[in-house]
């Protein structure tokens, strides 16, 4: 294989790993890779292969290794003697590819410790009931807000909520406490 | 963010009018509003972290019962709830 051609292999090879791995896409399969990036090698030679890149990057990924850190990891990598080595070419792969998708693996790494769910949107409306059947004063306004939560890979669900004018004064006081908490901590650190 | 709040209320929209409209149906009241933050140090997945997290539980009554929501926000996440709250209470306010 051509220079060029071997190093997008590889590039298309740890793309397609992280698909799988980090970006929670399941159809992106070894068989598949295989079929399209490596026809050529026999069964047994891509699956070494395929371990080797994803067991590098796994390590890289999960110490969040900066370009001081992955540099000294690879060439300890390409010292190593016998089949586990690197190649001088493979390892370029990797540090090129780990430079572009460092953000992107941490944060869905990041995404895995979050067990609740996250806060996708807010919507909201305020309407002004100039009626009701309990008799309440007229022309008040009321808030109905609207919070999509989602986890990762799973449909959002909706919380909603009404608020009357005191309820959102209190809502947001609570709100601006936990900003001024946040700015503290922010600020000694 | 602000297409997709947009695609939001348009998609909803139907049953925001519906609640609107039938004055004897409930819609949720926030009964009380817990939280704590922190900073995350590491993770099983990823060895050094030093990112802040926000952890917020909403109780909220329906009918007789209530609910807890429970949730955790990055800061952007909670930055955006927060400046959409203000606005809400900026538009109360031109009719209070």
């Amino acid at each position: 294989m051509a220079d060029a051609e071997s190093a997008k292999a590889l590039s298309g090879l740890l793309n397609g790993i992280a698909q799988r791995v980090y970006y929670n896409n399941t159809d992106i399969t070894e068989e598949l890779l295989k079929s399209e990036l490596y026809a050529d090698l026999s069964q047994e030679q891509f699956h070494t292969l395929h371990e080797k890149m994803k067991g590098l990057l796994k390590s890289v990924a999960s110490a969040d290794m900066d370009q001081v850190q992955l540099e000294a990891f690879l060439t300890a990598q390409t010292r190593k003697q016998g089949g586990g080595g690197l190649s001088t070419e493979q390892a370029a792969a990797l540090s090129k590819f780990w430079r572009s998708q460092r953000p992107r693996i941490r944060e869905s790494l990041l995404g895995q410790s979050r067990w609740e769910p996250c806060l996708r949107g807010v919507s909201w409306r305020v309407d002004l009931q100039t009626s009701t059947s309990r008799g309440e004063p007229a022309s008040s306004p009321v808030a109905l807000v609207e919070l999509e939560l989602g986890r990762t890979g799973k449909d959002s669900e909706f919380v909603r909520m009404e608020f009357d004018e005191a309820k959102v004064n209190r809502v947001l006081k609570k709100m601006t406490e936990i900003q001024e908490s946040i700015d503290s901590f922010v600020h000694q650190s | 963010l602000n297409i997709m709040s947009l695609m939001k209320k348009q998609v909803h929209y139907p049953m925001l009018a519906r609640l609107a409209v039938g004055q004897t149906l409930m819609v949720n009241q926030l009964v009380d509003m817990e939280w704590k933050f922190g900073v995350t140090v590491g993770t099983s997945e990823l060895q050094k972290v030093g990112n802040i997290f926000l952890q917020l539980k909403l109780v909220i009554r329906k009918g007789n019962s209530t609910e807890n929501v429970y949730m955790e926000l990055t800061l952007p996440q909670f930055y955006n709830f927060l400046h959409e709250m203000e606005r809400a209470k900026a538009s109360i306010d031109c009719f209070s």
